[in-house]
């Protein structure tokens, strides 16, 4: 299994913001948790990435990699593996790129930073760019003169240069127009299915999750309380608050 | 006038500098309760179109009618009584309320602006709160500490509190996870019933537009790509913009799941805008003529208006060849 949680607990002193039994991601597959604002959903990709002890959380369980223990990990050896094997993108790319670089700056320092020569990192973000459908002459344009659809493929395009082996994904839609999120989700299944990338996708819109996911966990209060094939769960849920998730969800038909 | 019309834009121009950003838009909104949805990618004018209809940016051209009266032309205490008539809710949920003032306070300041003994206040902003489905008891709180959802309630109760008949909703749900926004517009549903509201819903997203609207507009740089009933307009567009709008619509269920037509390119600029039909370059069905001409707005249907030159094969099922489904 690529990416593998088990007895995985957020805290915050006894609150206890994520609680996760067991979730796996393998390659090549896309894993939605679903839930509310406030559910855990973010608190557990800040957990896998080794952010949620800098939030003044408490993290204990097991998050592995290819079977390597990430928990515990120094931090330098974790910042190897954060950024380089698992990326990540957030729901907010204009908040993820430095207003004051230039695009092309922020990603080939994030390359140099992985050990690319200055050369390597520059032929390898163009290459990204092209892979993500973006000209990569949008390198040379400052963040907040690209679209917001634009800059979070510039995010992916940065996680496919750094050959990353796990996407975490932190509702990256949600802030943008349906047409442009109908793209980013092509873009994210293209990632799965030729590069067998390892996605963990958060969203509170289980329409996304159904449309993508392979398999998915609903999340409520801290807890997953159901998990399983996304079909299965759509067309079966097991728990309430699933079906209140699929009844909330806005339909063309009224 | 038409009788029920409420409000009526005619071939309203807004310009930015020299980008013309809203091009000779016309829409009818009806007495209530009634809805229309102005539905468009970021970029489309909609928003402006919005702001324009409440004079908070000039029009360049047009004509703006308000219950028989000239909107462009009003001034001083009308202009007054047309700000009660028809009120703003934004997007931005998180700083649409003043962080440092108390959700009730901020109601209240409403009131007393528009000339309430302050004696009453508390209990008018009481009444507002529980009109917009929320506890009273959240007046003493501060914005930070109600949820996305509370927040746009509170700013919806703000609203409702000079007792408005139009009500303009600029993307009130997109800040929202989908149970928030069922809950928020829910509220609305039912207070456009029980005060005959009149809503101008604009939005990215068509699948909200059927809970609230009877009629909708598509807009595409600037420009009306098409309108009509919400029912027929979604169930048969007669725009292939439209049919791309509907096919990016997430859906839970696979049998219900259309092809998808991914709009190559992304959104385009009104400062750019092509010749020919303003959507022919992401248009998976463009033809020579698209190029060239610029398509009118014409009726393609009882009740339905396009400006496609393809509007009626469309209408009679025309789809692009990768997508055949929908």
């Amino acid at each position: 299994m690529k990416l593998q949680i088990r007895d995985l607990r957020v805290l915050f002193g006894d609150h206890v913001a994520a609680s996760v039994a067991a979730l796996d991601v393998g390659v090549g597959e896309i894993v939605g948790l679903a839930g509310e604002s406030g559910s855990g959903k973010s608190m557990t990709i800040q957990a896998v990435l080794g952010l949620a002890g800098t939030a003044g959380a408490t993290v204990t369980g097991s998050i592995k990699l290819d079977g390597t223990e990430l928990t515990g990990m120094s931090p330098a050896a974790l910042r190897a593996v954060r950024g380089r094997r698992i990326a990540a993108i957030f729901q907010s790319p204009a908040s993820a790129f430095n207003p004051v670089f230039r695009v092309g700056v922020i990603v080939t320092r994030a390359l140099r930073l992985h050990g690319l020569s200055a050369a390597e990192a520059r032929d390898r973000a163009a290459a990204a760019m092209r892979s993500v459908l973006l000209p990569p002459e949008l390198l040379s344009r400052y963040p907040a003169q690209l679209s917001g659809g634009q800059l979070q493929r510039v995010a992916i395009a940065l996680a496919i240069a750094l050959r990353a082996e796990v996407l975490l994904a932190d509702e990256p839609t949600s802030a943008l127009d349906v047409t442009v999120q109908a793209e980013v989700l092509e873009l994210l299944r293209e990632l799965r299915d030729t590069r067998g990338m390892a996605i963990l996708f958060v969203s509170h819109d289980l329409a996304v999750i159904a449309e993508l996911c392979d398999r998915v966990a609903i999340m409520r209060s801290g807890q997953v309380i159901e998990q399983g094939r996304t079909q299965e769960v759509i067309a079966a849920p097991q728990q309430d608050y699933t079906r209140e998730l699929l009844a909330a969800v806005p339909r063309l038909d009224g | 006038m038409a009788a029920g019309v409420m409000l009526s834009v005619r071939d309203l121009r807004v310009d930015y500098g020299p980008v013309r950003a809203v091009d000779g838009v016309s829409l009818t909104i009806r007495h209530g309760p009634f809805g229309l949805g102005l539905v468009g990618e970021s970029g489309s004018g909609k928003t402006t179109v919005g702001r324009a209809i409440l004079r908070l940016v000039p029009a360049a051209g047009g004509t703006i009618m308000f219950e028989g009266q000239d909107v462009l032309r009003l001034r001083g205490r009308r202009l007054l009584e047309y700000r009660r008539a028809a009120q703003l809710v934004y997007q931005d949920v998180d700083n649409s309320l003043d962080p440092r003032q108390r959700v009730g306070a901020a109601i209240g300041e409403v009131l007393t602006v528009h000339g309430m003994a302050r004696a009453a206040v508390r209990d008018r902003v009481a009444a507002l709160l529980s009109e917009a489905a929320l506890d009273p008891a959240l007046a003493s709180r501060y914005p930070h500490q109600l949820s996305g959802g509370q927040r746009q309630r509170a700013s919806i109760a703000r609203a409702l509190a000079v007792s408005p008949r139009l009500l303009v909703l600029d993307e009130p749900t997109s800040a929202l996870d989908v149970t928030a926004q069922e809950r928020v517009l829910a509220t609305i549903r039912r207070l456009r019933a029980e005060r005959g509201l009149s809503c101008l819903l604009i939005t990215h997203n068509l699948a909200i537009v059927p809970e609230l609207c009877e009629q909708t507009a598509v807009l595409y740089l600037g420009r009306i790509a098409e309108t009509g009933p919400t029912a027929s307009l979604l169930a048969s567009p007669a725009h292939p913009y439209t049919l791309a709008l509907r096919s990016a619509v997430p859906e839970v269920h696979p049998a219900r799941r259309r092809s998808r037509i991914i709009l190559p390119g992304g959104a385009q600029v009104a400062a750019a805008r092509p010749d020919g039909c303003a959507f022919h370059p992401r248009c998976p069905l463009v033809i020579d003529k698209c190029r060239v001409d610029v398509p009118e707005l014409r009726s393609v249907a009882p009740g339905r208006e396009a400006a496609c030159h393809r509007a009626e094969e469309v209408l009679a099922g025309l789809r692009p060849t990768a997508a055949t489904a929908g």
